[in-house]
């Protein structure tokens, strides 16, 4: 090239030119040596890479009515065989904490309930990005022993650094103890307790104690004690959310609460009597009469959004 | 020499083209300042420190980063390309563009920056500069953005009819180099930029002003990553433009293969857009196969850049020897270092280095998925567009100002200080976002301020953040330096006596005539609709698709 600039037998110009075809060779050799790899490596080991699930495209609430999201979390399908059916929303990853035992093959279904969200699991290569209208589905042996944290890795709101789940892989021995005393069972829907069903959905907001997070999210002694008093505004609040600034015992909060449409009426009313009974509240709540699903179940058809709710509260005047 | 001066406005307005190139990269180095004042926050963040509780100016560490993404990478790259890549070609052809077409495509422009960033800044549109729905902004948000965009390509379109013109009347020669870049920049551009427009008109500005219900997620990230990964060559053809036209000269050297640059950007023109799935890997809704192909194209592209760094430093090359340099290494050392303006952009060729190793890392498929989405990103692209592009972009003013102004360059010195805090900032920056992107940290979050059960979660990466608060500090010095240098020179009451003010640095070519393999090069056109047929071939199938079994989905504001 560039003979036409005159420039012949100048021999630094042929020394370049030299220079200039190996390199262009070494480029394309290197472009080709990825291109290899790259379809080696995934011809060899694919599966992980998030596909869409068979009918795995709708509208977000026609999919987590599905058989697979009704009661996300782990089931058998045989031995060493699991399924694992996932719901992200923010700020938490339903079921918050997978529970296998070494040596699992596990398929995932998972999906969004609002907006875009990542699924990450640390030293894996698990990376998934959670498209509400989409059921992800994607493939993993979990071999090593560990717990393992799982991210959020997509913005999603103002709480996004706060959305962490885990996959815990145990030996098969100690997979039955700690089922046990986590309340929970392999292969059987899930029928979760109040307590387990706070610590699964309320936890990574409110916290463990029901504490709360500065400016976001209230703290819940007393404070759903006072709500009680307001018969019918609790079950509203946690079917359909709250979006807009509160106050609570004058501190403000404007972290979005989302709605829990997906727990059963049981679930429901089982969390609102753990949550009223704990941290305080029990001294506070007037002729405290405990939920039961039949309470619960009238409010489902009310089909209010987190604004309504919010003005609810606001017409009330809740504390 | 240098006497005392009047105004500003006296020196720029005798040309009206200077003018209007001046506002652009001006407006554009004013948003970036108060972009880049907003990333040590960010890197303090990184750090473990959340500063955020005490700002009151922003509310949250996400709006924060939104105005710093969009102003940064948006707005000022985009004004600023827009006077850089507007006058060097019309300088080269020595033609006058259309004066009102380009005053327009700037208030146009203006108009929608100011629109975002209220959006933004009151807090009504925290989408980061990807604003993926059902992230919900508002309306002031999309239109003021689509309006810098359309007026990008009202100023690609006015240098592309200058070529016209010129090759009207020049029939017989092929189109001078910087031109030819040029030409093929905005082209590229004006192609690259069909996905965003079909996504904020069709579907985010509709849907914001509440005449469409929902938004298909996955058909907007597609959309959007169709102009994504394009944009970033937008970003950076200017800088190679300078490396391979400008910095020759500068170096006392010439352009080695002035046909093999033209080549290299002709792949650029044709494999840049039809590979935008490799920002996707791990949507679900795109089908595998298609991945590996944009996966496989993606390697191609990394050819030309391949293309670039022999040539610019065999450029550099004679140049250091012409100097008087010897030996297999001599001519490095006899370049002219000292000058600001050569270091500055030397630096950000290092830089990209580093950044094109890593982004070869991003496009493999299999290896993606061990970084998509963690810190490893942002470190990534601040060695790439917040180096080698905004790195040689300060090389080019250190020049283009006082030649536009005629106005001394305020320090030399400074100016090298500057540059090299620069690079060493974003250098440590990437260091410490590379290493904790491999320890799996999320971008984009705010981990200094994690609720009280989830302490600790990232204490395994103690050393990587400091590194990162450390790089914060850095660049803070950085972007003081420069703008202190070029706020200084802006605002000089001395002239510069008219044998001193810089011309632009042209590199001494051949005019070379149309004929067998340069008129081939030349045909534009032809090469264009090669691009187009490409980019179908690569996304038609995936976006029909989409299109047909659309599945639109509400919005949240989550913020």
């Amino acid at each position: 090239m560039d003979s036409q600039n005159g420039s012949q037998h100048d021999p630094q110009h042929e020394a370049v030119e030299r220079w200039e075809r190996r390199w262009l060779a070494f480029s394309g050799l290197l472009s080709l040596t990825f291109v290899i790899l790259i379809t080696y490596a995934l011809t060899v080991e694919g599966t992980h890479i998030a596909q869409l699930s068979d009918n795995g495209r709708g509208q977000p609430e026609v999919l987590l009515s599905g058989a697979f999201f009704e009661n996300p979390g782990v089931r058998a399908l045989g031995l060493n065989n699991y399924q694992v059916s996932l719901v992200a929303q923010t700020y938490s990853f339903n079921p918050t904490e997978i529970l296998l035992p070494l040596g699992a093959e596990v398929v995932f279904y998972a999906t969004s309930r609002d907006v875009i969200h990542g699924y990450q699991i640390e030293n894996t290569n698990i990376n998934v990005e959670l498209i509400p209208g989409e059921i992800a589905t994607f493939r993993y042996t979990f071999d090593q022993l560990g717990t393992y944290r799982v991210v959020c890795n997509e913005y999603c709101g103002i709480s996004h650094q706060n959305m962490v789940g885990q996959v815990r892989v145990v030996n098969p021995s100690e997979l039955a103890e700690i089922q046990a005393s986590n309340g929970l069972e392999v292969g059987a829907d899930a029928g979760m307790v109040g307590e387990a069903v706070y610590g699964s959905n309320c936890a990574s907001c409110h916290q463990g104690e029901g504490q709360g997070q500065a400016g976001l999210w209230p703290p819940l002694g007393e404070h759903a004690a006072h709500l009680y008093n307001a018969k019918g505004y609790l079950p509203k609040l946690l079917l359909y959310g709250l979006n807009g600034p509160i106050e609570v015992a004058g501190e403000n909060y404007n972290g979005q609460m989302p709605a829990w449409r997906q727990l059963g009426d049981d679930e429901i009313a089982e969390v609102l009597n753990y949550i009223l009974t704990s941290w305080g509240n029990d001294a506070v709540t007037e002729n405290f009469e405990p939920y039961t699903a039949e309470d619960v179940e009238p409010f489902r058809d009310a089909a209010l959004s987190p604004d309504d709710v919010y003005e609810l509260r606001q017409a009330l005047e809740l504390p | 020499m240098a006497v005392a001066s009047p105004t500003l406005s006296k020196v720029t307005t005798a040309d009206p083209l200077k003018r209007v190139t001046f506002t652009f990269l001006l407006t554009g180095l004013v948003a970036l300042l108060v972009g880049a004042l907003i990333g040590p926050l960010q890197a303090l963040n990184y750090a473990g420190i959340d500063v955020y509780q005490y700002l009151p100016f922003l509310q949250s560490y996400y709006q924060g980063l939104t105005l710093h993404g969009v102003l940064n990478a948006l707005v000022f790259t985009t004004f600023f390309i827009c006077g850089l890549m507007l006058y060097l070609p019309a300088k080269e052809l020595d033609l006058e563009p259309n004066m009102i077409w380009v005053w327009g495509a700037y208030w146009l422009m203006l108009g929608g920056l100011l629109m975002a960033g209220v959006a933004i800044i009151l807090n009504t549109s925290s989408v980061m500069y990807t604003f993926y729905p059902p992230l919900k902004g508002h309306w002031g948000f999309y239109i003021g953005l689509a309006l810098v965009v359309v007026g990008s390509l009202m100023i690609g379109a006015e240098v592309i009819r200058l070529r016209q013109r010129w090759k009207r009347a020049h029939p017989d020669e092929v189109t001078p180099i910087v031109t030819y870049m040029s030409v093929i920049t905005w082209s590229m551009w004006a192609l690259a930029s069909v996905g965003l427009v079909l996504e904020v008109v069709v579907f985010l500005i509709p849907w914001s002003l509440g005449l469409r219900e929902g938004v298909d997620p996955q058909l907007a990230r597609t959309l959007f990553w169709f102009t994504g990964h394009p944009i970033v060559y937008f970003w950076l053809l200017p800088a190679y433009i300078s490396w391979y036209a400008l910095i020759p000269k500068q170096a006392g050297g010439r352009l080695m293969s002035d046909s093999l640059a033209r080549l290299a950007f002709l792949m650029f023109l044709l494999f840049s857009t039809p590979v935008g799935f490799h920002h996707q890997f791990t949507d679900p809704g795109i089908p595998a196969a298609w991945k590996m192909v944009h996966s496989l194209l993606t390697m191609f592209v990394g050819i030309p850049s391949m293309l670039t760094a022999f040539t610019v430093a065999a450029s550099l090359e004679v140049g250091g020897r012409a100097r008087g340099g010897t030996g297999a290494l001599g001519w490095i050392k006899a370049l002219p270092w000292g000058k600001a303006s050569f270091t500055a952009q030397i630096l950000a060729m290092i830089s990209f280095i580093f950044g094109g190793a890593g982004g070869i890392v991003n496009a493999s498929f299999n290896l993606n998925m061990l970084v998509h989405n963690t810190t490893w990103v942002p470190g990534h692209f601040h060695i790439t567009v917040g180096t080698a592009t905004t790195l040689t972009f300060f090389g080019i003013t250190f020049w283009l100002i006082p030649h536009l102004t005629k106005k001394p360059l305020f320090s030399n010195m400074m100016a090298l200080w500057a540059s090299w805090t620069w690079f060493v900032g974003m250098m440590v920056f990437a260091l410490g976002m590379h290493w904790q992107g491999l320890l799996g940290i999320p971008r984009r979050a705010h981990v200094s301020n994690l609720v009280p059960n989830l302490e600790g979660l990232y204490a395994s990466a103690l050393a990587p953040k400091i590194i990162t608060g450390i790089s914060g500090m850095i660049l803070l010095v950085a972007v003081i330096l420069y703008f202190w240098v070029l706020f200084a020179t802006v605002f000089s009451r001395k002239t510069l006596a008219e044998a001193d003010v810089p011309a632009i640095p042209f590199v001494e070519t051949t005019k070379l005539r149309s004929e067998g393999v340069m008129k081939l090069l030349d045909s534009l056109w032809g090469w264009f609709a090669i691009a187009v047929i490409l980019v179908l071939l690569a996304y038609l199938p995936t976006l029909i698709d989409m299109f047909i079994n659309e599945v639109p989905v509400p919005g949240y504001r989550v913020w």
